[in-house]
């Protein structure tokens, strides 16, 4: 009951008009005898709660105040509260002819009056919501710029304070957006020279296993563009092996005779180196033989 | 040889290769004509024996061992040497001791001998010996400085495949 009485009732929606429509349309007359007999009503009834009230608090009963002293008050009540009412009635007479006398030129005051101020009011509001379309569009940017600089301020510190990474972890389903993404759009959209580029295939290839990939070669397309004479002789003579094979199954002939030959070149160069000196010629050895020669196959 | 041609497969032995190509001496020379002449002997008693067979197949019982002069069988060795070498020299460019000895007759551009120019140096060889001698002086001998020949050391099996450039 409290929360009732102690509530603010305020007008809302058209609580400032109500003057305007009170001047358009004035309450009818039994408007002022209705609130007046009511009002007396009211009054009845406290004076007669307020008898009552000392009534008991004087502790006289009822019958002691005789029935002349109770219809006294009575009639004197009665004739207090019908005085007021005609009262009331004829003001309430007076009120709505002199309202009807005097309405319209006071509603043309009221409105002359009020009107100025009204306009003048009407312009300010005016010039203000046309200053605020003008202002409006860079009002707009700031806020927005301001709202955004917020924002993402805002934003960074939460995120501060958050371990996103954690978060995504352990409350997304990762496989499930995995799932839900077209890979081959992705992969069409890439730059892959460029990743390439940045790949070390040297230690790619590396860790391929040539075994595999030599399974799958055509060796003899490959042997084909070989020059494997050349490849052979360049062998066979890196491995020296004509002395392999000499010194393997060489017989006692081969090696006498390879004897015989060394010796008899020791011979041949003996007996130049003898002449030579003999006749007075340097002695360059073999290289001056060959040098001499015109035909030696070198 | 140049980079660009296939190598060659060295069949002599590391310590020979350095002088492969070179000159040969008197030594070897020498030597070598002595295996051609003991394989001449041999080729002339094979001969004689031959013959020998021949007629003792056609005369039978009245049959002798044929006799020879010095003269005739100077005249027939001299034929036969010249006939051994002329082949010999055009086709393998070595006789059996050249061979032995790991010698090599070529031309003046390191090639093999024609059958001319090998005939002709198996006369000249054959009918003037003592001219090989010269080779002491000029590891040359005057057959060689006249047919612009050459005996060099040539221990391989097969004789060089690219004759040096003509130096005349």
């Amino acid at each position: 009951m409290d929360d009732v009485s102690e509530v603010v009732r305020i007008p809302l929606g058209g609580g400032g008009e109500e003057p305007t429509e009170q001047r358009a349309s004035p309450p009818p007359a039994d408007w002022f005898t209705l609130a007046a007999r009511a009002a007396v009503g009211l009054v009845s009834l406290g004076a007669e709660a307020s008898i009552q009230i000392i009534r008991i608090a004087s502790g006289t009963p009822e019958r002691d105040l005789g029935p002349l002293t109770s219809d006294s008050v009575a009639l004197l009540a009665g004739a207090a509260l019908g005085l007021a009412i005609e009262a009331v009635r004829t003001a309430a007479a007076l009120a709505e002819l002199g309202w009807r006398a005097a309405g319209p030129p006071a509603s043309f005051i009221i409105g002359t009056v009020a009107e100025a101020p009204r306009r003048a009011g009407a312009d300010l509001l005016d010039r203000w919501n046309q200053s605020w379309r003008e202002e409006r569009p860079e009002v707009q940017a700031v806020a927005n710029a301001v709202a955004v600089e917020a924002t993402r301020r805002a934003i960074d510190l939460v995120l501060d304070q958050l371990d996103l990474t954690q978060l995504v972890l352990d409350h997304v389903d990762i496989n499930r957006i995995v799932a839900s993404v077209d890979l081959n759009e992705v992969v069409e959209q890439l730059d892959v020279d460029a990743i390439v580029g940045r790949v070390d295939l040297d230690g790619v290839a590396a860790r391929i296993d040539v075994d595999t990939v030599a399974d799958r070669l055509d060796i003899e397309r490959v042997i084909a563009r070989l020059d494997l004479a050349k490849l052979s002789l360049e062998v066979i003579e890196r491995i020296d092996l004509p002395e392999i094979i000499r010194t393997s199954t060489g017989t006692v002939a081969s090696e006498s005779v390879r004897v015989v030959r060394m010796q008899t070149f020791g011979a041949d160069r003996a007996i130049s180196g003898l002449v030579n000196r003999m006749l007075g010629r340097s002695t360059t050895g073999g290289s001056a033989d060959r040098g001499d020669l015109d035909a030696t196959g070198d | 040889m140049t980079e660009t041609e296939p190598p060659a497969i060295l069949t002599v032995p590391a310590e020979a290769r350095s002088f492969q190509g070179d000159r040969a001496g008197i030594v070897s020379r020498v030597l070598a004509n002595a295996i051609d002449l003991a394989i001449l002997v041999v080729v002339l008693g094979a001969g004689y024996l031959g013959w020998s067979a021949w007629l003792f197949l056609r005369r039978g019982a009245s049959f002798r061992f044929p006799t020879v002069t010095y003269q005739g069988t100077y005249v027939v060795g001299a034929i036969v040497l010249t006939l051994l070498f002329t082949v010999a020299w055009s086709t393998t460019g070595r006789s059996y001791g050249d061979r032995l000895l790991g010698l090599r007759v070529i031309g003046r551009r390191g090639d093999r001998l024609g059958l001319a120019a090998a005939f002709v140096r198996a006369v000249l060889c054959v009918a003037f010996p003592p001219l090989l001698f010269w080779a002491i002086v000029d590891r040359r001998s005057v057959q060689d400085l006249v047919l612009r020949t050459a005996v060099i050391y040539d221990w391989a099996e097969q004789p060089r495949s690219s004759p040096p450039p003509d130096p005349s």
